[in-house]
């Protein structure tokens, strides 16, 4: 498979995903040591 | 148990105890964010000059944080494009072509996130540029990640009345540059003596004096194990009459693949392959390498809070862990295959023969070697391999599962074994304030329900992946193509390797067939979120100490330097591992076991 193809498109958007993901747990975190 | 099981596992524990020591009282001034002097603090502040980072800036932990994910992020990124421009770039001697997608993928996040799961054959898909420039450098952050992010949660609970937690890109620079290149180097150096090669010539192709005839499983167009009726899987007879020897630079990649408990082997058959682990002393030193950072970092935070009775008990906590299940492993292996016995099988050990459970060992290590190596492997996050687990008998198997699913605290990762057996310490106290009424407190810090919180994020999360995955992959027909084994053998394999990603450990039980789309991205998201989802929590903890006042000692306050705490704690982190895996073990290795001596 040629590098290029949209799957490659799709891994890297997942990439992107998990940083968001992990980026939100640590917004919660920081939200709940605020309303503490 | 031989005498000579008991004298290798007290030999280990001394020369590890020994060498550890030392180290750490480096590692506590590697910790130390003040600016050096000389020839290397110049450099330093060149190269931080040049990234535009201001290392007197003592980060927060949420900046903190958010710096250990981009930079992550980007290790994710930058091992993706590699693996997928491979064939075009240079030092690849056998033309091996572009990475699939998701191989890459799973191979990216794998050794970013300290996990080195190699669903991959390193042979026969990775360029020697692609080992060396992705591989390899990701082998040094990603350990360096975790003995950053250690540091951050020793200062938590060093400092007082404090908004910083440290300067991650301080602590990054200094745990590659000052600690895992030079030993890398050394150890490396000591495995080049021994035989461990390093080159960049193309592949050798040699004739041997005999024919080889071998059997390996008949897989489908899409690499799937083809199965019986009953489930097994069909295997073929071949016979060759070339060899190809693998080259490449082993031995580089050998030492910090130990040293960070990284585990991601060069070759596929990992640390039982002659040219990454060639002598009884490589193999001795590898063991003794897997542990020496995770063991040293014991004594490193006694060191840092200002009382190395504290360090003490954490050793000794995951030492007393380490030695039941050690014991357990070789035990078992010893033991060999009850069904072998009706048949005549001479089992036992003599000076003529090792004994015991010999399939899936090395000859040249036997018993004692592999039983002892898994047991290390998994109780820190290794993943090398130098015998295959999921040839060990059924209790054999059942201790590195279990170790990994401890959470990977006795001794753990680099810098990961000690942050995770800290959050266990912060349980384990409040546990014992439940009990007798009393604000919990750790070393002078009053631990409140944020910290409570924090920790139960921890500690619930690698359940959560482990558990949900190994359901989704038994339910799914995509989950159970991979299976080369039926029933609770083949459970086990599923079960082990979303263990061995959630907790980033990276060791195959082997037995399964993982390079797919489904596991690449199965495992991915287990390996990810099984790093940065208790890396974020662990320094919003170390954020939150940080910030306490600290607080005197008083007639009610339970020591944590003696044996009355280290036995709650290991009960803390034995308990947890029990309550949360018993129902799933029992599916797996312990029926497994039954079977066997039922059938006996």
């Amino acid at each position: 498979m040629s590098f290029g193809d949209a799957v490659d498109i799709v891994f890297l958007a997942v990439i992107g995903v998990f940083l968001l993901l992990t980026l939100a747990l640590l917004a919660g975190c920081a939200a709940m040591e605020r309303g503490q | 148990m031989t005498a000579h099981a008991w004298f290798t596992l007290a030999l280990y524990l001394a020369v590890l105890t020994a060498l550890a020591y030392p180290l750490a009282i480096y590692m506590a001034r590697v910790a130390n964010p003040t600016p050096i002097g000389g020839i290397a603090g110049k450099l330093e502040r060149l190269v931080y000059r040049a990234a535009a980072v201001d290392p007197a800036e003592d980060m927060p932990w949420v900046r903190y944080a958010v710096a250990v994910l981009l930079f992550n992020a980007l290790g994710v990124l930058i091992v993706y494009l590699v693996q997928r421009l491979q064939l075009w770039l240079p030092l690849n001697p056998q033309s091996l072509a572009n990475v699939a997608p998701d191989s890459a993928f799973d191979t990216a996040v794998s050794f970013v996130t300290n996990t080195n799961w190699q669903g991959y054959a390193g042979e026969s898909t990775m360029s020697y540029f692609t080992q060396m420039l992705a591989l390899a450098v990701q082998n040094f952050f990603s350990a360096a990640t975790g003995i950053a992010v250690a540091f951050a949660l020793i200062r938590g609970f060093a400092r007082h009345s404090a908004q910083g937690i440290g300067n991650f890109w301080v602590d990054l620079y200094r745990g590659t540059l000052y600690l895992l290149l030079p030993l890398s180097l050394l150890l490396a150096v000591i495995f080049m003596g021994q035989g461990v090669i390093q080159n960049f010539h193309a592949y050798q192709g040699v004739r041997p004096l005999e024919r080889l005839t071998y059997t390996q499983p008949t897989l489908d167009a899409a690499g799937q194990p083809l199965k019986d009726d009953k489930g097994n899987a069909l295997t073929e007879t071949l016979t060759t009459q070339t060899q190809t020897l693998a080259m490449g630079p082993v031995a580089s990649q050998e030492a910090i693949k130990m040293l960070g408990t990284n585990g991601g082997g060069f070759f596929n058959a990992n640390s039982a392959h002659p040219y990454e682990n060639p002598t009884r002393l490589t193999n001795f030193l590898q063991m003794i390498s897997m542990l020496l950072i995770p063991a040293a970092l014991c004594f490193t935070f006694g060191r840092m809070v200002g009382d190395s009775r504290q360090g003490w008990a954490i050793f000794s906590a995951m030492t007393a862990i380490f030695v039941v299940m050690a014991v357990l492993a070789l035990w078992a292996e010893q033991q060999g295959n009850p069904l072998f016995t009706p048949l005549g099988v001479d089992q036992t050990h003599s000076t003529l023969q090792a004994g015991g459970n010999m399939e899936g060992k090395e000859t040249r290590f036997g018993i004692v070697s592999s039983a002892l190596f898994a047991t290390i492997t998994t109780a820190a996050s290794c993943g090398a391999v130098n015998a295959m687990h999921d040839s060990f008998t059924p209790l054999g198997g059942l201790v590195p599962m279990w170790l990994i699913e401890l959470g990977e605290v006795v001794f753990g990762g680099v810098g990961s074994g000690l942050y995770g057996m800290l959050i266990f310490a912060i349980m384990a106290v409040f546990v014992a304030g439940l009990m007798i009424g009393r604000t919990p407190e750790y070393l002078g810090k009053k631990i409140e329900s944020f910290e409570i919180k924090m920790t139960s994020i921890v500690i619930l999360v690698t359940p959560f992946l482990v558990l949900v995955g190994s359901a989704i992959a038994v339910m799914t027909d995509a989950g159970r193509a991979g299976l080369f084994n039926p029933g609770a053998h083949g459970f086990s394999e599923i079960l082990y390797a979303l263990s061995s990603a959630s907790n980033n450990n990276g060791s195959a039980f082997a037995g399964l067939s993982a390079n797919t789309p489904f596991y690449n991205s199965l495992l991915a998201v287990a390996m990810w979120f099984g790093r940065f989802a208790l890396i974020v929590p662990v320094l919003a903890v170390a954020g939150s100490l940080a910030k306490k006042k600290r607080i005197e000692a008083t007639a009610g306050t339970l020591p944590t330097h003696g044996p009355l705490f280290v036995a709650l704690l290991v009960g803390t982190v034995v308990l947890v591992g029990a309550l949360t895996y018993v129902p799933a073990l029992a599916l797996g290795p312990v029926i497994e076991h039954l079977q066997l001596h039922a059938i006996h």
